[in-house]
C-alpha cells in the first residue's frame, strides 16, 4: 500500500524525516519496502500568469501565449484547452529539467518560436492529469518557484511503499498507519474532520435496505444525498489517491475511494435514482445467475456470492465491485452511498474464484472495523457535501442486528516474560497495551496466584483474540531489540542425522572428486520427455504427476527421471563450447500413486559424461570417451562407499540407453542402476545429435539397502602368493566375467584375485575371437603354497575354462 | 688435527660446486685424493696422535675419503652425460598429468555450510516430501483455507489436497507428529512457489528450524540465530530483529543482517536501507501445538526458515538468481 506523508500528517504529528519514520515503521513491523519523493524537483519551475491569448497561425489546435514569468514576459506556444487570460500556470522556461529527465528549450513549432513551456500536472509527476496546464492558485505572484513549500498545494512529499502482513487490516488505510505512529511517539491521533448540515428528506422516505443473509452482511449502512454536481475532484485530492496509485474518476467515486484509503472502509456509491424501487436487498446469488461488473465483465456466480440488489435485480457484487447498471455517470444527481461490514471468508472465496481482486475486497477479506462502518460513511457524505454540493438525507440507515462486543483476553504477566526472556513488570505491560487503544483491567488474583489482567483489544484490531496475539504486541511494543539475548541449552533428543542423510555429502564429495560437477535442474520437466526419452507405454516414466496450474508447460509434469535435465544442461554447455563434461544430479522423481495422493518420492543419483576421456597434451595423445570410462567411474564411486558383489548385465531394452551398449548393476543380486551410452535416438530428441553421451543412474534407497552396516577389520594374509598368468583365446561373444567366475568356482579359497591384464580382439580379417589375459593370484590362509600344488590346480582351472567356454590357451 | 681434517672437507666440498668440465675435476681429485694430495698428507700425520686418538681419527678420515670420492665420480657422470648431451633437464613449469576434479553446486555449499553450523549446535537434519499434503503444508501451521495468509505464497496444485510445498514448514509438523518434545531439527530441501521472473525461480532452497522445550523464549530464539549468522556471514556481523507475520509463528520476527555489501551506508542489493532481509522466525503459535497434541502450557519453541539462493548471492557476490539452475559450467566452475 502506498500512502502519502503529508497525508499522514493530517492525523499524527510527525517530527522526523521521511528516512527516520521509515525505519521506524519497520522496526514496528510495518514494513517499508519504498520511499520515493514526489513533486521535489520542481526547483526549475515557476507560476506564470498568462497575459494574452492568439491562435495558432498554422493550426488550431495551438495558441500563443504571452506569459508573465516574474522575470519578464516571454511567447510560449501551448496546445492546453483550459488556457485562460489572467490565470496562473507553472512555467518552465528554457534549460530547465522536468522530473522525468526531459530538458526543456526553445524551439520553433509549427513556424512560431516557443521559449518554454506551460505544464500539465502529470508533466511535473504530480498526478497523471493530462486534460490541460495545471491552474495555480490566483494569488502567488509569478515567477514564484513551484518548490517553496506553497501551501495550500503541499507539492513536495514522499510516498511510503508498505508490505502489510495480512494479520493487520487496520493498517491498511492512512489513519490506521497514522495511529500506529501516534503509539510509538506518544502522540495524539487527530480524526478527520466530519461536517454534515442535513437538510433533505428523512432518509427513511428516500429508502428502505433488507439484509437476507446477515451471516455474509452483519453489518449495512447507507445514507443518501441529493441533486449533487458531478465533476472533477480538486487538485489536493487527486493528488493523494495519485499517490496511492488510483485513479481519479469524478468527484464522487473519488470520495469513495479517498475515504477507503483514509479509513480502511471500503465505500460504494449508487446512482439513487437507477435504483429500482428506492431499495437495497442483501442476499446470495441464485445459481447460475449472471452479473456485469462496472468493468463491463460478464460474471457468473454461484450462491457462495454475496449480491447488493435493489426491488428487482442485482446492482453490485457485495464488497468487491459496483454493477454497470448503477453506476455514477455524468447525469447522476443522486447518491446512495453504501458502507457494510461483509464477512471475510464470503468476500474472499467469491473474490477466489471469479479471479477478481480489488481494493475493496483486499480489505473485506482481511477483516475491516465493524464498528467503524458509520463514521466512515458520514466522512464521505461530509466530503461530497463539501465538494459536489448537494442535500445530505436526515439521518442514516445503519441494519446492524448483532451489535459487537469486545472479547475479554486473560494475560498472564509471568508466561509473556517466561515466553519472552523478559521480567516485565503489570504496569509496564499495562502501559504497552494501553497505547495500542485496549481497554486493561485487573483481574482478582487468581486460584493459583499469578498476576493476571484482562485485555479487551479496540474493535479495528480483529487479528487479537488469544493470549499469545497479547503477547505479542508486549513484545512488539516493549521492542524486540531490548529483549535479552540469551542461549537455549538443547537437550539430546534423537542424536545424530539418519543414514540416509549422511551419505549424500560423502557420495557428492566422491562425485567431485571423480572429476564430476553437481548441477541442480528443476524438480519439473515437460510432459513430453517420457517419449523423449523414449519410453514405452507402461514405463514408470509416464507416471507422471502433473501440476494443475504450472507456469509453463515445459514446467507441467513433476519428474520421474533426472535425465531430462541432466541432457538439458548438456545442451546449453555445448552451445558455448564446453563438449568435455562430467555432469552430476543427486534429487528426488516423482511417480504418481494415485490421485489426491502423495507420490512416490525416490532419490536418484544420475552422472553423464561427454566429449573427450583425455584431451592431447604434451604426454598423451587424446582418447574419446567410450563404455568403460563411465563404467569406472561407477565402480570407483561403489568401491569407495564400500560396496562389495557389483555385477553389470548386459541390457539391451533400457530406456535412454543405446540398446548395444547399456548394462544394469547390481548388488549382490539386487538392481541398484544401470549404465552405459545414451541412445542416438534420444540425443536427437535433445538437439544433442553431435554429442555421445554416458551415463548412470543409481537408485540411493536400493544402494543404501546394500551398504554394510559397520566395517570389520580383516586381517592381512601370512602366507605368500603365487602368481600364474594365463591367456586364452575365446569366441567374441564370451563375457570376461564367465571366465572370472569359473576360476572363482574351481580354485575355491585358494583364489585371492584374478586380474585382467590384457585384451587383444583379433586382427582385422579375423574378428570371430578374442584373447584375454590372466593373472590369478593363488593364496591360502594357513599355509605357504608349493608350486607343484599350484600348478595342478591351475591346469585344471585352464581345463575347465576350455571345457565351459570352448577356449582354447593362446599360443605364443 | 681433526679440526684440520674437517675443514679440508669443507672446503673440499665447496670446490666441488665450482667445477664444470674433466680437467677442472682432474685437478681437484690431485689435488685432494692423489698421493701428494691435502688428505693424504693429513693422514700422514697420523703418527703424531696419542695411540688412543689414532683409530678414531683413521676411521674419521677413512669417512671422508669415500665420500669425497664418491661426490667424484657422481660428478664425473653428469660431466661426461652433459658432454655427451644425455643428460634430463627437468622443466617445472610443464603442466603436471592433472586427473579431472569437479565442483559442487554452490548451493549444496551453503547448505553444507548452515547445516554444519546448526549441527554444532545441536539440531539434528530431517528431510520431508517435496509433494505434500495441504494439511501440513498449510492448514496444521494455521493458514486455514479461505484465509489471506494463503496469499503470502504462490502455490503450484497437483490436486485439492496435494500441493509442491511452499516452505520446509511442513517438517515441523512431521517431526512434532511423531516424537515428543525435546524437539531439535533443521530440514533443508527444495519448496516451490507460482512465481518466475529476474529474482525469482519457482523452486528453490530453504533450510528450516525447529526447537521446542521447556523454557525456551524469545531470548534463545534471538541467542541462537545470532549465533548462527555470525558463524555465516563473520563474527562482526550486526543483526536485527523485527515484528513480522507468519502464521505459525506468534510472535515473529523477520531477521536483517547488516548490509554485506556496502556495510550499512546503502547500496542496490540493501534497496539503500543498509539492511538484507535474511530469515524468518519466531515462537512456534500456540495453534500449531494443538494440531500435534503438544501441551503449550508446558513447552515452547522457536522456529526459523531462511532461503538459501539469498544466502549463496549475498556470500558468493551473484547477481542473477537464475544462474543457479542454469548449470553452466562457467558459473559452476568457479565454486
Amino acid at each position: 500500500m502506498k500512502i502519502s506523508l503529508n497525508w499522514l500528517k493530517d492525523y499524527v504529528d510527525i517530527d522526523m524525516s521521511a528516512d527516520e519514520l521509515g525505519r521506524l515503521l519497520t522496526m514496528a513491523g510495518l514494513e517499508v519496502e519504498g520511499l520515493e519523493p514526489s513533486g521535489q524537483s520542481l526547483d526549475d519551475i515557476v507560476a506564470a500568469r498568462i497575459l494574452t491569448i492568439a491562435p495558432h497561425p498554422e493550426t488550431d489546435r495551438l495558441s500563443v501565449c504571452q506569459v508573465d514569468t516574474g522575470a519578464g514576459t516571454v511567447q510560449v506556444v501551448c496546445g492546453a484547452p483550459n488556457l485562460a487570460t489572467g490565470s496562473l500556470a507553472p512555467f518552465a522556461a528554457a534549460g530547465a529539467t522536468l522530473p522525468n529527465g526531459t530538458t526543456i528549450s526553445d524551439s520553433s513549432i509549427r513556424g512560431v518560436m516557443s521559449h518554454g513551456m506551460l505544464l500539465a500536472e502529470d508533466e511535473m509527476g504530480l498526478t497523471d492529469d493530462h486534460t490541460g496546464v495545471m491552474i495555480l492558485p490566483p494569488n502567488l505572484a509569478p515567477g514564484t518557484p513551484l518548490s517553496s513549500d506553497l501551501k495550500p498545494l503541499e507539492l513536495s512529499d514522499w510516498v511510503f511503499d508498505l508490505s502489510i502482513t495480512p494479520n493487520r487490516p487496520d493498517w491498511t488505510s492512512v489513519l490506521g498507519v497514522a495511529r500506529e505512529i501516534a503509539a510509538i511517539t506518544g502522540k495524539t491521533l487527530k480524526r478527520p474532520e466530519i461536517i454534515i448540515e442535513e437538510g433533505g428528506a428523512p432518509i427513511s422516505e428516500l429508502a428502505r435496505v433488507t439484509i437476507d443473509d446477515p451471516v455474509g452482511c452483519p453489518r449495512y449502512a447507507a445514507g443518501v444525498i441529493q441533486g449533487v454536481e458531478l465533476g472533477f475532484s480538486p487538485f489536493w485530492m487527486r493528488r493523494r489517491l495519485f499517490l496511492s496509485g488510483i485513479r481519479s474518476i469524478n468527484n464522487i467515486v473519488d470520495v469513495t475511494n479517498y475515504v477507503l484509503l483514509e479509513m480502511g472502509q471500503p465505500l460504494h456509491a449508487f446512482d439513487y435514482d437507477r435504483l429500482r424501487e428506492n431499495r437495497i436487498i442483501v442476499r446470495r446469488a441464485e445459481k447460475g445467475e449472471t452479473f456485469i461488473t462496472l468493468d463491463g465483465e460478464t460474471r457468473s456466480l454461484t450462491s457462495e456470492s454475496l449480491m447488493i440488489c435493489d426491488g428487482e435485480r442485482a446492482v453490485a457484487l457485495a464488497g468487491i465491485m459496483g454493477g454497470l447498471n448503477s453506476e455514477i455517470t455524468s447525469d447522476t444527481g443522486d447518491v446512495l452511498l453504501e458502507s457494510a461490514f461483509f464477512d471475510p471468508v464470503t468476500i474472499r472465496r467469491c473474490s477466489k474464484r471469479l479471479g477478481l481482486s480489488t481494493e475493496a475486497s483486499y480489505r473485506f477479506e482481511r477483516g475491516i472495523d465493524i464498528e467503524g462502518v458509520t463514521t466512515a460513511l458520514k466522512r464521505a457524505m461530509s466530503l461530497i457535501s463539501h465538494l459536489a454540493g448537494g442535500n445530505i438525507a436526515s439521518g442514516i440507515i445503519d441494519i446492524y442486528p448483532r451489535q459487537y462486543t469486545p472479547p475479554d483476553i486473560r494475560l498472564r504477566i509471568d508466561k509473556t516474560n517466561r515466553l519472552l526472556g523478559t521480567s516485565l513488570s503489570k504496569d509496564a505491560v499495562r502501559g504497552y497495551l494501553e497505547a495500542l487503544e485496549m481497554d486493561v483491567r485487573d483481574m482478582n488474583v487468581s486460584e493459583d496466584d499469578r498476576v493476571q489482567l484482562v485485555v479487551s483489544p479496540p474493535s479495528f484490531r480483529v487479528d487479537i483474540t488469544r493470549e499469545a496475539d497479547l503477547i505479542e504486541e508486549v513484545a512488539r511494543v516493549f521492542g524486540y531489540e531490548n529483549i535479552p539475548v540469551t542461549y537455549p541449552s538443547i537437550r539430546p533428543g534423537q542424536i545424530g542425522d539418519a543414514p540416509e542423510l549422511a551419505l549424500p555429502g560423502q557420495i557428492r564429495q566422491i562425485m567431485i572428486g571423480l572429476g564430476f560437477t553437481e548441477i541442480i535442474t528443476y524438480s519439473f520437466i515437460s510432459p513430453k520427455s517420457a517419449d523423449m526419452l523414449g519410453a514405452e507405454e507402461a514405463s514408470s516414466l509416464r507416471k507422471f504427476v502433473p501440476i494443475l496450474n504450472p507456469l509453463a508447460i515445459d514446467q507441467s509434469v513433476m519428474r520421474t527421471s533426472l535425465v531430462p535435465g541432466i541432457l538439458n544442461t548438456v545442451g546449453v554447455n555445448v552451445a558455448h563450447y564446453e563438449r568435455d563434461l562430467r555432469l552430476f544430479e543427486w534429487g528426488k522423481v516423482f511417480f504418481q500413486m494415485g490421485e489426491d495422493l502423495q507420490p512416490d518420492e525416490k532419490v536418484l543419483l544420475t552422472a553423464v559424461m561427454t566429449g573427450l576421456s583425455q584431451k592431447k597434451s604434451w604426454h598423451c595423445d587424446e582418447r574419446t570417451l567410450d563404455f568403460y570410462d563411465i563404467k569406472g567411474a561407477l565402480e570407483a564411486l561403489l568401491a569407495a562407499i564400500g560396496l562389495k558383489e557389483i555385477t553389470f548385465n548386459r541390457e539391451t531394452d533400457l530406456n535412454s540407453y543405446d540398446p548395444e551398449c547399456s548394462a544394469g548393476v547390481s548388488c549382490s543380486g539386487s538392481a541398484i542402476g544401470r549404465v552405459g551410452q545414451v541412445s542416438s535416438k534420444v540425443m536427437e530428441a535433445y538437439g544433442l545429435e553431435k554429442v555421445s553421451a554416458f551415463l548412470f543412474e543409481i537408485d540411493i534407497a536400493a544402494l543404501l539397502k546394500e551398504i554394510p552396516a559397520t566395517k570389520r577389520f580383516q586381517p592381512f594374509a601370512k602366507f605368500p602368493a603365487v602368481y600364474r598368468d594365463i591367456s586364452i583365446m575365446l569366441n567374441r561373444e564370451v563375457e570376461s566375467a564367465s571366465v572370472i567366475d569359473i576360476v572363482k568356482k574351481k580354485g575355491a579359497e585358494w583364489i585371492e584375485s584374478v586380474e585382467i591384464f590384457d585384451l587383444y580382439e583379433g586382427s582385422k580379417s579375423d574378428r570371430s575371437e578374442k584373447a584375454l589375459a590372466f593373472r590369478i593370484s593363488y593364496r591360502s590362509k594357513d599355509r605357504t603354497l608349493d608350486g607343484a600344488e599350484v600348478n595342478h590346480l591351475h591346469e585344471s582351472i585352464i581345463d575347465e575354462i576350455r571345457l565351459k567356454t570352448g577356449g582354447r590357451l593362446r599360443e605364443g | 688435527m681433526k679440526e684440520q681434517l674437517l675443514e679440508l672437507e669443507k672446503k673440499a666440498i665447496t670446490d666441488l660446486k665450482t667445477i664444470s668440465d674433466a680437467s677442472e675435476l682432474e685437478q681437484f681429485r690431485v689435488t685432494y685424493l692423489g698421493k701428494k694430495g691435502l688428505l693424504t698428507s693429513v693422514m700422514k700425520r697420523l703418527g703424531e696422535l696419542p695411540a688412543n686418538e689414532r683409530p678414531e681419527f683413521g676411521k674419521l678420515a677413512n669417512r671422508i675419503k669415500t665420500n669425497l670420492s664418491g661426490l667424484l665420480d657422481e660428478l664425473r657422470d653428469k660431466i661426461s652425460a652433459k658432454a655427451a648431451g644425455q643428460e634430463t633437464i627437468l622443466d617445472v613449469t610443464l603442466p603436471g598429468r592433472a586427473p579431472f576434479y569437479g565442483h559442487l553446486h554452490p548451493l549444496s555449499l551453503i547448505i553444507k555450510d548452515v547445516c554444519q553450523i546448526l549441527s554444532r549446535m545441536g539440531f539434528r537434519v530431517v528431510k520431508g516430501p517435496n509433494v505434500e499434503l495441504d494439511y501440513y503444508n498449510f492448514e496444521a501451521l494455521n493458514i486455514p483455507r479461505d484465509h489471506p495468509a494463503r496469499d503470502m505464497q504462490d502455490t503450484f496444485y497437483v490436486s485439492d489436497n496435494v500441493v509442491l510445498r511452499t516452505h520446509t514448514s511442513p517438517i515441523q509438523i512431521r517431526v512434532m507428529e511423531t516424537q515428543n518434545p525435546p524437539v531439535s531439527i533443521i530440514a533443508p530441501g527444495k519448496v516451490y512457489r507460482r512465481d518466475s521472473d529476474v529474482s525469482h525461480t519457482p523452486m528453490f532452497h530453504q533450510v528450516e528450524g525447529l526447537l521446542v522445550d521447556q523454557h525456551v523464549t524469545f531470548g534463545d530464539l534471538k541467542g541462537t540465530l545470532t549465533c548462527f549468522l555470525n558463524e555465516m556471514f563473520g563474527p562482526d556481523t550486526r543483526l536485527r530483529f523485527r515484528p513480522s507475520f507468519f502464521p505459525f509463528t506468534e510472535p515473529s520476527a523477520e531477521v536483517d543482517i547488516r548490509c554485506v555489501i556496502c556495510g550499512g551506508r546503502g547500496c542496490r542489493t540493501c534497496s539503500n536501507t543498509g539492511w538484507l532481509e535474511i530469515l524468518g522466525s519466531g515462537m512456534v503459535d500456540p495453534a500449531v501445538y494443538g494440531f500435534v497434541d503438544y501441551d503449550a502450557e508446558v513447552y515452547s519453541g522457536f522456529a526459523f526458515g531462511m532461503g538459501i539462493e539469498r544466502l549463496a548471492m549475498l556470500k558468493y557476490g551473484i547477481d542473477d538468481i537464475q544462474l543457479f539452475y542454469r548449470n553452466d559450467m562457467r558459473f559452476l566452475r568457479q565454486f
